[in-house]
């Protein structure tokens, strides 16, 4: 028998916004020992075509999440299978972000189901900032 | 310097330390508790408020100023049994340095002579001495055992 999903193609999901500050870069620095200098020397990125230090590819990936949006409490059998991110522009500290999820596709292969979503990151400036997907397969209850 | 129950004197302040509040102190706090009310994380928004950016949430000021307050019985606290009255009174900014005077409010024994009760208000004032914050707390202190015989 088919899980009845609490999701279906079309629906948007969105994550509180946040200003992203210097603590947030130190934090994720600290956390997965990234700490390449363009994202926390200021005189070091000034020397960059960015002039201010860069957010982290895999923390504005990991400000995507799924469970940190509205969704939080509807994606039960969700597991994380895959997920990409095209990074279109850089994020700086005291850009303020928000990312849009959307359920873009469910589908079977043989005996297992999939959802795929749309990420989009934006900024204050309404600009997209990171663009990509993640894709969940559906596991039963039980 | 921790003091015991029978130091304390009842109507005297006790000044602390001062605390410049920093933007990585809000982020991490509202981080570290799951905050994501838009008012303490998101600038664009809170620029529209009636606060004109974000401030501080009243936990954060809370759990900081109580935290100033520690060496005066860190060594003679027994427990902290209530708090009481807590009055949010200005908004609290990065950028603002706070700080904390401790005022006896009363005393109590109790029937245990090595426990006595303590009723503190904790003051919050900013750099511009503007109180912020306000709250009694009610803490069960150690009594000096040779002074009671």
């Amino acid at each position: 028998m088919e899980q009845t999903l609490e999701i279906e193609e079309g629906q948007v999901f969105t994550t509180p916004s946040k200003t992203l500050t210097d603590a947030h870069f130190l934090f994720f620095s600290g956390l997965t020992g990234d700490n390449h200098p363009i994202h926390y020397d200021v005189e070091y990125a000034k020397s960059t075509k960015f002039g201010a230090p860069l957010a982290h590819g895999l923390l504005l990936a990991g400000m995507t999440a799924l469970g940190g949006s509205d969704a939080s409490f509807q994606i039960n059998g969700l597991v994380f299978v895959e997920q990409g991110s095209h990074f279109i522009k850089p994020v700086k500290v005291g850009d303020t972000i928000y990312t849009q999820l959307t359920v873009e596709k469910i589908w079977p292969e043989g005996k297992r189901r999939f959802v795929r979503f749309a990420t989009a990151m934006q900024n204050q400036r309404e600009e997209t900032v990171l663009k990509g997907f993640h894709v969940y397969q559906i596991v039963p209850k039980g | 310097m921790s003091m015991y129950w029978e130091e304390f004197k009842t109507g005297k302040r006790y000044e602390t330390y001062g605390r410049t509040v920093t933007e990585g102190d809000l982020s991490m706090f509202c981080a570290f508790v799951g905050y994501h009310v838009p008012l303490f994380i998101d600038e664009e928004y809170a620029k529209l408020t009636q606060y004109g950016g974000r401030i501080a949430p009243s936990a954060f000021t809370m759990s900081v100023s109580t935290a100033m307050t520690e060496s005066l019985f860190r060594h003679t606290v027994i427990s902290l049994m209530s708090v009481e009255r807590g009055r949010f009174l200005a908004p609290v900014r990065a950028g603002d340095t706070i700080r904390t005077e401790v005022e006896v409010i009363s005393k109590k024994e109790t029937r245990n002579l090595e426990k006595g009760i303590v009723t503190f208000r904790d003051h919050v004032l900013n750099q511009n001495d503007v109180v912020v914050f306000e709250i009694d707390k009610i803490v069960m202190l150690k009594r000096r055992i040779d002074e009671v015989g």
